[in-house]
């Protein structure tokens, strides 16, 4: 089975799209979805091994290229472009969990990716409430997003 | 963010309009100092837990955010390149 150097970086993205957070998942959590990868327009997604190899592979000048054609996907589509500059533009970086909309699947009030972890017991927190916030963050698994796909 | 930088070259007068929201680690002081002595705006998480369970050990009051998250005001820990507030 033949993939393209391009099948191997679509695959790749999938992986990160899915939740994969090393390669190695590629073989568990990719490989058996023959539908996944069908819908990506492979038969099946390659094995980790070969991804691996192929990224191993990239020259300085293969990345430059991978940085610039990302560059040139972000000018052409972002709507930063179209920002009223009248208002705030806030950019979010954090690699646990994506935003969503309230109505997402796996979507719930407060819910961040399942990656916080609950304050240590010996924290003196565990006093009476003074108040409550009305609103917290809205959220779903990169997972959900890669199974709507 | 250089990143970002590059591609949208945001003009001195737009960087004071753009903030960022930090979290998963992003929070280092480097990161914030660099991202203030440009101008932008920043709501960010410190990186730091030990600093994290020092300042805690100083709170008198905390507000319940939701079921697992508390949050209380602390003084601002460290010096930045820009005033902040904590």
């Amino acid at each position: 089975m033949h993939h393209s150097p391009q099948d191997k970086l679509e695959e790749v993205l999938v992986s990160i799209l899915a939740g994969c957070r090393h390669l190695a998942e590629i073989n568990t959590v990719l490989r058996p979805d023959i539908q996944l990868a069908q819908s990506w327009g492979q038969s099946q997604f390659a094995e980790q091994s070969v991804v691996s190899r192929s990224l191993d592979g990239l020259t300085q000048m293969n990345l430059a290229e991978l940085r610039a054609a990302t560059s040139a996907i972000w000018r052409e589509h972002s709507q930063v472009w179209q920002h009223d500059w009248r208002g705030w533009l806030w950019f979010d970086l954090d690699l646990t969990g994506l935003l969503g909309s309230p109505n997402a699947e796996g979507s719930e009030k407060g819910y961040f990716s399942g990656k916080k972890t609950p304050l240590a017991g010996n924290w003196p927190v565990f006093q009476p409430s003074v108040t409550m916030k009305p609103s917290g963050p809205r959220s779903l698994r990169a997972v959900s997003i890669a199974v709507r796909v | 963010m250089l990143a970002v930088e590059s591609i949208f070259e945001f003009s001195p007068t737009q960087r004071r309009s753009v903030g960022w929201r930090l979290d998963g680690g992003f929070g280092s002081d480097d990161n914030l100092n660099w991202l203030l002595g440009r101008d932008y705006q920043v709501i960010a998480k410190g990186a730091s837990h030990r600093r994290a369970e020092k300042l805690a050990q100083q709170v008198s009051r905390w507000d319940q955010f939701n079921e697992t998250a508390w949050l209380a005001w602390v003084p601002t820990p460290v010096e930045f390149v820009r005033p902040v507030a904590p």
